[in-house]
């Protein structure tokens, strides 16, 4: 793999093999040396992402405390265990193959908030691992626990703020937060942190540092990938892989549950604000441009309109402003190669949100969240029965880019009383068959509970489950 | 008084060895702004030299200066760099002024000041600076007299001037207790436990001042004024007992109807009580927006106020107490001494009319720029080039 790092890494040998604590953590500073082969390169790189896409999903649902431990202490456990040299060495290498995957300016902030939250996970599993963390990375130069003795001059205002904690002593400048905060004891420029918020400054300097190294990365990205044809493909397409459900494997056995006829009915209650938008101004307009009628398309699929039917409703809309003829020669071609009956005979899958986001999109098709003004999300969320509290919230989400929570809140309010708690919405066809697992279950819908076991094998890893969305 | 500016040919160039420091780029990549005449206000100006600086001086004859960020290429240049073009440094600076007060002075308001209301600025002084130099250990802060209702505090360490604007942030949150423009009664936020730096402010300063001075502005002394106080009190039962304890003594002083109060208020929440009435009434109030941005600009000391045709002269932090806006040098008086008073001969033999204004250069050349100048030489003077990231 990792030729061309490994010629720059050189520079850097020293001694990073000697570790001497038990904690394992590593801040990442020295780039892996080690042959690999491309499997493992692949391998361990997505078994990285699965962790940090499921720290990101705990975070968006508001998991947290104990129940944040034992999520994370499975999903370490079973992709990314850190108890020896070996695994060690793997969290390295896969770090770096990530590295070189996130650090694009659009992902290096998921990447870099992700990794922190990691980091500080680890840290607060035992507690000497700050310590060991701190020595591990010859970090002990920089913070030093304070002694008893250096305490004494200021130990009845230590006391007050920090009771009989230990203590940390760095410049204030590396202490920000917690300054703002009034969490510190000053003095002469140094300030005393106590050793919990010491760990979230640890992780702010490590997120500083990552953040830096990947604009510096990114320059030399091109070249690497350059010269290593073998992981350019993986590298590039990483990120934006979708790890779900692709609704499209299983398709024959839904396909013929929805008719035509119901889908006005299904769209006012269980479609995602994408799709509504696609199917009202397919009734509006009675057309859809190409990019619309593949997305749309092939969300009707997804939930269960067979070939047969799908022909039938799009012509019966697009025949009031065209000849059948004209549909019959320049539309249904497309149509019958959604279900993959002509070209290469794909049997194309229904977009995922990150799918649908990224691919922009105009006023027929893409994320509404992401494209639409606030005005008219205002209206269409109005419309669609939110109140006047949920727009709001909604909004304020839609202006921090945060679409998919945008989506999911949407859903909240749409579906009262949901038992969803741990809902995240990654795909259109997602959000319509929890609707419709609400709707048809009446108000006592079971949300999914998942067990731990449950959890674990949803997320075992299957090479069915890896859609690279860009094929 | 539109002729702000002294004439250029009697300003007195120390006064720039402040923006100067030791590196001739960190001054060319200053920015100035220039007030000129029918308030024209004129951003991003640069000098490549003294020289430079002094013509343009000469030849705008602007009413007021501010000084800016430096940056890292010429302000005056700025086109050329277009994205770029970013501030790099700027002295750590702090803006207080009189008209966030207006809730709790009643002696005078908007843009008058007496030396009864100046004990706030007097407070401000005493507390910002043994912050600034005790706990974030910076030598080199100077205060000057905005010229009007306010003061200003520029911290001119080398780290100061590095600072990110994040950095700034955190420090003038740090210093902050009292939140400004809100219109809450309760303006002060103290948390749930006072933090020791707050303690000292509140042992060394505030009580003192405020009982010995502050109580002269009669907060206690009207049945509003009362009102006001009472409502930070937040405890229906207590305020009835206090208002029991006062009525009827109406010939007590300030400080025995505060005495009441404080002996009135239960137990158990009386030192929080006090803290947050003593807080509120005399806690330094900074414009943080000020102190946050890197870009943002400051008048230059000793420039002379438009509309009070004062002299911005610096205050010295030890002597605060004494400093009597009312009384600094202005224009009217320096044009007359420069006119009326007899030249003397200094020892290098050049001649030189002695004003009012020469006390406050020899205390801001001795007391600030001297060990400025010393301790950049000592550091052989960082120039902007290695300066750290922001």
């Amino acid at each position: 793999m990792v030729k061309t790092i490994e010629s720059k890494a050189k520079i850097f040998v020293s001694d990073s093999n000697k570790r001497t604590g038990k904690s394992w953590i590593s801040n990442y500073q020295i780039p892996p040396t080690d042959d690999l082969s491309i499997d493992d390169f692949q391998q361990w790189g997505l078994n990285r992402i699965r962790v940090l896409k499921h720290i990101d999903e705990c975070r968006i649902n508001g998991i947290s405390g104990d129940d944040l431990n034992r999520k994370l202490r499975a999903m370490e456990n079973q992709f990314l265990p850190l108890t020896n040299e070996e695994e060690q060495k793997r969290d390295i290498v896969s770090h770096w193959t990530l590295r070189l995957a996130y650090c694009r300016p659009a992902d290096r902030n998921w990447f870099v908030t992700q990794e922190g939250a990691l980091l500080k996970w680890r840290l607060s599993q035992k507690d000497d691992y700050i310590t060991e963390y701190l020595s591990d990375n010859h970090l002990d130069h920089h913070y030093r626990l304070v002694t008893t003795q250096e305490r004494e001059p200021f130990q009845k205002n230590l006391k007050s703020l920090f009771g009989e904690k230990p203590v940390y002593k760095l410049p204030f400048e590396q202490a920000l937060d917690l300054l703002r905060q009034k969490k510190v004891l000053l003095h002469n420029g140094d300030c005393f942190v106590s050793k919990d918020d010491f760990a979230s400054i640890l992780v702010a300097a490590f997120k500083n540092d990552l953040h830096d190294a990947l604009a510096v990365f990114y320059k030399a990205q091109a070249n690497i990938l350059n010269q290593n044809d073998t992981i350019a493909p993986f590298v590039e397409h990483v990120g934006t892989m979708y790890f779900g459900s692709d609704y499209g494997v299983d398709s024959t056995k839904r396909s013929g549950q929805v008719k035509p006829a119901d889908i006005d009915m299904l769209d006012k209650r269980s479609f995602p604000m994408c799709m509504h938008n696609s199917h009202t101004k397919l009734r509006e307009t009675h057309h859809l441009k190409h990019a619309a009628r593949m997305q749309y398309g092939l969300f009707l699929k997804g939930i269960g309109l067979s070939l047969e039917d799908a022909l039938s409703f799009w012509r019966t809309e697009f025949t009031r402003v065209m000849g059948v003829d004209k549909f019959d020669k320049e539309y249904s071609y497309n149509i019958r190669h959604n279900y993959g009956k002509e070209g290469k005979r794909t049997d194309y899958t229904p977009y995922s949100c990150i799918k649908i986001i990224n691919n922009g999109g105009g006023n027929d098709h893409g994320c509404p969240f992401k494209n639409f003004d606030a005005v008219n999300l205002r209206v269409n969320m109005l419309q669609r029965g939110v109140p006047e509290n949920g727009v709001s919230e909604v909004l304020t989400l839609v202006k921090d880019h945060h679409y998919q929570i945008a989506c999911r809140k949407h859903f909240e309010w749409t579906h009262p009383n949901n038992n969803f708690q741990e809902l995240s919405i990654q795909h259109p066809n997602q959000y319509f068959e929890h609707s419709e697992k609400f709707f048809n279950n009446g108000e006592q819908a079971k949300g999914e509970k998942k067990t731990e076991k449950d959890f674990l094998e949803e997320n075992q890893l299957e090479e069915a489950d890896l859609i690279a969305l860009e094929n | 008084m539109t002729k702000g500016v002294l004439k250029p040919d009697q300003y007195d160039y120390e006064t720039f060895q402040k923006i100067y420091y030791a590196d001739r780029e960190y001054f060319s990549n200053r920015e100035f702004s220039f007030t000129l005449a029918g308030d024209v206000y004129t951003r991003y100006r640069s000098f490549n030299s003294k020289e430079a600086f002094h013509k343009e001086l000469s030849s705008s004859n602007p009413n007021k200066i501010d000084i800016g960020a430096v940056y890292n290429a010429p302000p005056n240049k700025r086109e050329l760099y277009a994205k770029s073009f970013a501030p790099k440094e700027k002295e750590l600076v702090f803006d207080i002024d009189m008209t966030d007060y207006d809730d709790v002075r009643t002696c005078c308001s908007d843009a008058n000041i007496c030396r009864k209301c100046w004990v706030f600025m007097t407070i401000s002084i005493k507390i910002v600076n043994r912050i600034l130099t005790d706990e974030f250990g910076f030598k080199h802060v100077m205060w000057v007299y905005s010229g009007r209702r306010g003061i200003h505090c520029w911290v001119c360490d080398v780290r100061a001037r590095r600072l990110s604007q994040e950095a700034r942030r955190a420090i003038a949150d740090y210093i902050t207790v009292v939140k400004s423009g809100d219109k809450n009664s309760k303006k002060v936020n103290l948390g749930p436990q006072i933090h020791p730096s707050q303690m000292k402010s509140f042992k060394d300063v505030l009580e003192p001042f405020f009982t010995e001075q502050l109580l002269e502005q009669q907060m206690l002394m009207s049945e509003g004024n009362r009102e006001k106080i009472l409502d930070l009190i937040q405890d229906d039962a207590a305020k009835a007992a206090i208002l029991k304890a006062w009525s009827g003594r109406n010939n007590d002083t300030p400080q025995q109807i505060w005495s009441t109060l404080k002996q009135t208020l239960p137990s158990d929440i009386r030192g929080r009580r006090i803290h947050d009435i003593i807080f509120t009434y005399s806690y330094p109030r900074l414009d943080v927006h000020v102190s946050v941005g890197l870009n943002h600009l400051l008048k230059s000391p000793f420039c002379i106020h438009p509309k009070t045709g004062r002299v911005c002269v610096p205050i010295d932090p030890e002597k605060c107490e004494e400093f009597d806006p009312t009384s600094v040098p202005d224009l009217y008086t320096l044009v007359e001494q420069l006119r009326d008073n007899r030249p003397i001969k200094k020892k290098d033999g050049k001649e030189v009319v002695p004003t009012d204004l020469d006390e406050h250069v020899k205390f801001f050349s001795k007391k600030f720029v001297a060990p400025l100048k010393a301790a950049i030489q000592k550091e052989k003077a960082p120039t902007i080039k290695d300066a750290t990231d922001f």
